[in-house]
């Protein structure tokens, strides 16, 4: 269950990264950055994942997001997140188009310049985080998340998908199938069919 | 295992892992332990299967989800002042706010001090409510409930309460460091309840009270704190009797919309944001309670929302209870989580006397007897305040359990006739330990071939039980149920949890009086042969005893249940759940084994007759004492008699209808006579048709029918 001590806090930061709070938004930093890049990477597959090797991206990308603060209204920590990782996926995505289309190969710089194209005025953060706190819980099990991204790489997109949607994106059964056109039910079945697959999967590995 | 068996083998335990997932996902996970018994066989696989799954989920779960522990308190007050507190260490975050340990310069005490965040400090219903909680408190003195010394206004506006320091753990801390012992758990339960009647006193709602709230000192004393969210609703106390009367919301502090209280302990009144008194505390005692005997939360969904629709809509899994759970506690448990609250065990006084009672009956245990009826609620007939039902309930049970024990202790008759006395005892299972169902099914198998043959009388299954894996001579054994003969064996199955396995049947026959091996003969066969080894050892023990079957006889002890062997294992294990306990869970998973026999055979009426009993079994034992459970025992039995108009077990089953699914007794005896003709010798189904004559005023010619199955 949401702890809604963990809401509250969450809500009280943003309220005040919004307001410019320096010290808020490296607190929101360290809570979200190592998140982000995990659920990033789970839902980017492979192939662009093997482009998303460096902490500095996503860095950028939460910070972008960050920027964003003002068109968000903190309903609830999960909204929060998927509006997080989103922002945080788009970016990252277009930092690779562009890095593709050759031209910017000094990632640093095109980091940069991202951030700055995104943010009002281009304001580059001065308590900018060199180095996050990672959360405790993600490091304990850092290597399991490894195997886990593993794992879901295995998986036929349509479990990957569903994966997705309801354990990362943590929409309800309702929504999924109005995205997917299927039943609720048939998507619970979907689901349970895929994270067996999954755990059968990381099992294995 | 070849490839093909192990691929099967893997198959059956995802789809078993799938089952358990998607009730997981749904947040409606079974207790594990119980789901694993459909599964006789794979258990480790499966519970292995699953431990990885949930493994996984949590991984999802801790990105998705910041855990307080990595969130630094900001507002830190650690080695601050505040008066005359030396402020040391932050000890838990309350309801509002946190809460540290402090020592009390001019007192010389530690204290502890509870602050609220400061932004909500801005806000004035907030504040009201903080002052108020000090009022409250501090108009409580007792020693189950965590005081209150002072409150304390800073000139920054900030607002302190200064507490009791209650050292040790909390209960939620408790809990989760293993499960309490019944008595333990009871203890505790009691010192709750004393708590809340004495603010019930005074006028006094808790209104948050869950196992975080609660402390266990480590001299084991139980100390309720944060009587915090408490309204005086001496108001309404005053009324009187007019407290279920719709009294109009009195939570004027309360914002609209807040809810007040911690959704998985919340009474569904509350949770609708309806008005409550005194009896949402006691709903809240009862998740207490039931998280104490279970070690799981009463009412848990993954989100706020998906609880609060659990708390209003849904019953706990009562099957988590642990089977020595006292029966009167379980009813205590089911009163005091009624949705309604005027169904809802009305005075936590009562809660009192009950747990009470129990704890003192339990420091007396009765005298032990070898039947597990430790759920018989003794007391639950003492206490004044009953509903009729429960009365009812208890008495039922109180009948059984005497008759059971009765079964027991009574001293063994004389045999009253000629006939030869046989005892069937346990078959020894050589085979895998998850093959123990199939020994026992086999074993009754036999048991009730042999009932068949007239001039044998056979020891009922009840008393046979009680030599399972005993120390006992065969000797002694035969003076215990004054038998002739002893028929014991071995079981073995080749292939374990295999329906179609090779199966290696021994049995030997011993004549008591001098320990003789009379008769031995290995049996090994094809599990499809298992009915004519059946009949073929009927025979040959009737050959042994010089008894010479008549051609009825013979055509009945040639009978095949069923073709498939699938079918006949499902049977064999619903069969063994039957029988193992008195839990709710194993008859319903019972009931699931023999609609599965029957789905892979539809023309399997034994499986269908024994359905029916089951059904009948569930509503007399008011595991779901609806019409809609009769209805099903009705529909099984009625299947079974289209099937086999002659099945005797089918006859039994309809009796058993007639009998404890209407109490029409005349008809039930009448099925059971008709029963008899093809099971003469069936000492449990003599024992009914004893006991229903009795009831029925028939006692003519009945004394001597109970004798035979009672002298067992």
């Amino acid at each position: 269950m949401v702890s809604s001590l963990v809401t509250q806090k969450t809500q009280q930061l943003v309220t005040l990264a919004k307001k410019g709070d320096e010290s808020a938004l490296n607190h929101l930093c360290g809570l979200y950055a190592e998140r982000i890049r995990r659920i990033v990477r789970l839902r980017m597959g492979p192939e662009l994942r093997a482009q998303l090797e460096s902490m500095d991206m996503v860095q950028d990308a939460l910070w972008a997001a960050i920027q964003e603060l003002d068109d968000f209204t903190y309903q609830d920590e999960g909204d929060f997140l998927r509006w997080l990782s989103s922002i945080a996926e788009n970016t990252i995505r277009d930092n690779i188009d562009r890095i593709h289309a050759g031209k910017r190969d000094v990632r640093r710089q095109m980091s940069l310049d991202s951030v700055a194209a995104r943010s009002d005025g281009g304001r580059i953060p001065p308590g900018y985080p060199a180095t996050t706190t990672t959360p405790s819980v993600l490091v304990a099990r850092s290597e399991e998340l490894d195997r886990l991204e593993r794992a879901m790489d295995q998986l036929k997109d349509e479990y990957r998908q569903v994966i997705v949607l309801a354990k990362i994106e943590g929409l309800s059964y309702r929504q999924i199938g109005q995205q997917l056109g299927k039943s609720p039910d048939a998507v619970g079945m979907l689901l349970c069919r895929a994270m067996v697959a999954l755990t059968d999967a990381f099992e294995a590995l | 295992m070849d490839n093909k068996v192990q691929d099967h083998h893997n198959d059956l335990v995802n789809e078993a892992a799938q089952q358990y997932a998607q009730a997981y996902l749904k947040g409606q996970a079974p207790d594990l332990d119980t789901f694993l018994r459909q599964f006789p066989g794979l258990e480790k696989d499966v519970r292995s299967k699953i431990q990885s799954f949930q493994k996984v989920d949590s991984l999802f779960e801790n990105l998705r989800h910041i855990d307080e522990s990595e969130l630094t308190t900001a507002d830190n007050l650690v080695d601050k002042t505040v008066g005359h507190f030396r402020i040391t260490e932050v000890i838990g975050h309350g309801g509002m706010g946190v809460v540290y340990k402090a020592y009390d310069s001019r007192l010389d005490r530690i204290v502890a001090i509870k602050t609220v965040p400061t932004h909500l400090l801005e806000d004035r219903a907030t504040q009201e409510r903080f002052r108020r909680e000090a009022r409250i408190l501090a108009s409580l003195s007792h020693p189950y409930i965590g005081v209150i010394y002072d409150i304390l206004d800073e000139a920054d506006g900030s607002t302190y309460l200064i507490l009791e320091y209650v050292p040790g753990q909390t209960l939620s801390e408790r809990i989760r460091d293993g499960l309490l012992p019944i008595k333990e758990s009871l203890s505790v339960g009691l010192q709750i309840a004393e708590s809340l009647a004495a603010a019930y006193e005074k006028g006094i709602v808790h209104r948050d009270l869950k196992p975080d709230n609660i402390k266990i000192t480590p001299d084991g004393n139980t100390k309720v704190l944060d009587f915090g969210i408490a309204k005086t609703f001496a108001r309404a106390l005053a009324a009187g009797a007019g407290l279920a009367k719709e009294e109009a919301p009195t939570e004027t502090v309360t914002q609209p919309g807040r809810l007040i209280g911690t959704p998985a302990y919340m009474s569904p009144e509350q949770a609708r944001g309806k008005s409550t008194d005194h009896r949402t505390d006691i709903w809240s005692f009862g998740c207490v309670m039931y998280e104490m005997l279970t070690g799981k939360v009463a009412f848990e969904g993954e989100t706020i929302s998906d609880t609060i629709a659990r708390v209003i809509e849904r019953d706990p899994d009562w099957n988590s209870l642990p089977p020595e759970v006292p029966g009167n506690i379980r009813v205590l448990l089911r009163r005091c989580l009624q949705k309604d609250a005027r169904d809802r065990l009305q005075h936590v006084g009562d809660a009192v006397i009950e747990i009470r009672e129990t704890l003192n009956l339990l420091a007396t245990p009765p005298p032990v007897t070898t039947l597990s009826i430790s759920l018989v609620p003794h007391i639950a007939v003492r206490t004044k305040s009953r509903r009729i039902v429960m009365v009812i309930g208890a008495a039922i049970i109180l009948v059984m359990a005497g008759i059971a024990a009765w079964l027991v202790n009574k001293q063994p008759t004389l045999p009253v006739s000629k006939e030869i006395r046989l005892v069937v005892l346990p078959f020894e299972n050589l085979g895998s330990a998850n093959d123990e169902y199939f020994a026992a099914g086999i074993t009754d198998a036999i048991t009730a071939r042999l009932a068949v043959i007239r001039g044998l009388a056979v020891i009922s299954r009840q008393s046979a039980m009680q030599y399972k894996k005993t120390e006992k001579t065969a000797r002694q054994i035969a003076d215990d149920l004054q038998v002739d003969y002893i028929l014991e064996g071995t079981v073995q199955r080749e292939r374990p949890s295999d329906p179609n396995s090779r199966v290696r049947i021994i049995p030997q026959l011993i004549k008591a009086s001098n320990d003789a091996h009379v008769w031995a003969e290995p049996y090994d066969n094809d599990m499809r042969e298992v009915f004519r080894v059946q009949s073929d050892l009927a025979e040959r023990v009737a050959q042994a005893l010089d008894i010479t079957l008549l051609e009825p006889e013979r055509q009945a002890l040639a009978s095949r249940p069923t073709e498939n062997m699938e079918a006949y294992d499902y049977y064999l294990r619903g069969y063994d759940y039957d029988h193992r306990s008195d839990l709710e869970s194993d008859r319903r998973i019972a009931i699931r084994m023999y609609e599965r026999a029957v789905e892979l055979n539809p023309k399997f009426a034994l499986a269908d007759a024994q359905r029916s009993r089951t059904h009948t079994v569930m509503y007399w034992l008011y595991y779901d004492h609806t019409l809609e459970r009769l209805e099903m025992a009705k529909d099984a039995v009625d299947r079974a008699l289209e099937l086999e108009p002659d099945l005797p077990e089918a006859h039994l089953a309809l009796g058993h209808y007639y009998y404890q699914g209407h109490l029409d007794f005349d008809r039930a005896l009448e099925e059971f006579a008709i029963a008899r003709r093809n099971l003469p010798n069936d000492s449990d189904l003599l024992s009914l048709i004893g006991y229903g004559s009795k009831t029925t005023g028939k006692i003519r010619g009945s004394s001597c029918q109970y004798q035979e199955s009672f002298g067992a």
